[in-house]
């Protein structure tokens, strides 16, 4: 029965798991992440609180656990910088020829935000998640979100500007 | 307060992903057999880990030639000054007219007529054989096409009119051009996935030119052509049918390589967002794609 709910919830929410993990991680390469994510909450699924939405729940599950990751491998902290830019250069090259040179401009724009606009950005902005359910998934309050949020729409256009990228209408 | 409603806008066109089939497939699998254990390799202890990335660095400096070879320059299209025509390529050097420059695995078509112009030293150039080689980031090799350069038509130095044997596979090919077994010019693209197709009939644009929101007119090839109405579905990968379009049949023709008759049909279809999607088309289940 859980499984068949993981399935589900699989095949309803895989788009939305794989989208914030490319995004969160910067590489396309996130087929293992996905699974573990699916994994793990298949392990925990007697503590879903049933209010709660399973898209947020899963989100959050794949954000704790690449938080995990980078805090407790500190040798990969070490290295990681070099290993993902080397990954990262993998969507630069391959995915955004699909992408329009605004989308290339701007997707450049938000890998330079800090890490929690960057991440406020991607669940607000880019999954079109709620406040509130951004709040569950960051664990913060609804208020602290919404101005957050606004921050990083902020800091974004200027990053935007700075660069000189054409996007109008502003 | 300012007015972030463009900017909220664009973020939210930004491309979604979706793993492919297989890649799903392998994960369903594992979550079917049980596999919970959160101890997988994706978070291996750091001395794994450490190992792991100087197997990696070992590996890519032993395969440096390899790995330059796919690096070689984006192509991109540009349009000749002396002739309203855009080609593919690396502009002073080398150009590939076709009647779409985005190439589809698989295809036949787009490659079916190729004009190569090349720019340099005609001296070089005219009367020397030439062959155009593609790799892929695997490793795989296909001779799309070779043959003898002759003078140039109008501003460039030498020209060829070919053919390309189709794309086995979608992703960044490099292609490398090469004047008498020296090479001429390098320069990669992104070649789309195949076009969707069923047992008897086939998609001829690619779901990732369609734009968004609007009525496309979208072109079907059929090797049965009964029927001058046939009905197309567009179904999302939860299976729910978006649209149901009536295609028409709009002419016939014969297919020279493979000798038999072949039917168009053609009609509009929208599709509204990004996303994975297949078709059912006159009862028959293309495979999933994306557009």
């Amino acid at each position: 029965m859980e499984r068949d709910r993981i399935e589900k919830w699989f095949d309803l929410y895989e788009r939305d798991i794989t989208s914030f993990l490319i995004y969160y991680t910067g590489t396309m390469d996130v087929e293992d992440l996905v699974q573990e994510t699916f994994l793990r909450a298949l392990n925990k699924i007697t503590k879903f609180n049933e209010n709660s939405h399973p898209k947020t729940w899963l989100i959050s599950i794949a954000r704790n656990m690449v938080i995990d990751h980078y805090r407790k491998n500190k040798v990969w902290n070490k290295v990681k910088d070099l290993f993902l830019q080397e990954r990262s250069f993998s969507i630069d090259t391959e995915q955004t020829v699909i992408m329009n040179q605004e989308s290339i401009n701007l997707y450049k724009a938000i890998n330079k935000l800090p890490k929690q606009y960057k991440e406020v950005i991607i669940l607000r902005g880019i999954m079109d998640i709620s406040s509130k359910e951004v709040s569950k998934v960051m664990k913060s309050k609804e208020n602290y979100v919404n101005v957050m949020y606004y921050r990083s729409l902020k800091k974004l256009k200027i990053l935007m500007e700075k660069e000189g990228y054409e996007y109008g209408g502003f | 307060m300012e007015d972030f409603n463009n900017l909220e806008k664009k973020l939210n066109k930004l491309p979604k992903y979706s793993l492919k089939k297989e890649q799903k497939e392998r994960i369903l699998n594992s979550i079917r057999s049980k596999q919970t254990s959160s101890k997988k390799l994706v978070f291996a202890p750091p001395i794994i880990t450490l190992i792991g990335i100087c197997t990696v660095l070992l590996f890519l400096f032993l395969t440096k030639e390899d790995y330059n070879k796919l690096s070689a320059q984006s192509g991109a299209v540009f349009t000749l000054p002396d002739r309203n025509q855009a080609v593919l390529g690396v502009e002073g050097k080398l150009g590939i007219l076709a009647s779409n420059e985005q190439f589809v695995a698989e295809d036949r078509r787009r490659g079916a007529k190729v004009m190569l112009y090349f720019w340099g030293d005609a001296n070089e150039l005219v009367g020397k054989s030439y062959r155009v080689e593609a790799e892929n980031t695997k490793g795989k090799k296909v001779e799309l096409s070779q043959g003898m350069l002759s003078s140039g038509l109008y501003s460039e130095d030498a020209h060829s009119l070919t053919s390309f044997v189709p794309f086995p596979t979608e992703g960044k090919w490099q292609l490398s051009f090469y004047v008498e077994d020296e090479l001429f010019e390098a320069f990669t693209i992104n070649v789309f996935p195949p076009f969707p197709k069923t047992e008897h009939y086939t998609m001829f644009d690619s779901p990732k030119e369609i734009p968004l929101g609007e009525a496309y007119e979208v072109s079907l090839e059929s090797t049965i052509g009964e029927k001058e109405k046939i009905e197309v579905k567009l179904v999302d990968k939860n299976g729910n049918v978006v649209e149901s379009v009536t295609f028409n049949r709009t002419g016939n023709a014969i297919d020279a390589s493979a000798l038999q008759s072949i039917y168009y049909y053609s009609g509009k279809l929208t599709f509204h967002k990004q996303g994975t999607w297949w078709l059912m088309i006159d009862g028959e289940k293309t495979g999933l794609f994306e557009n």
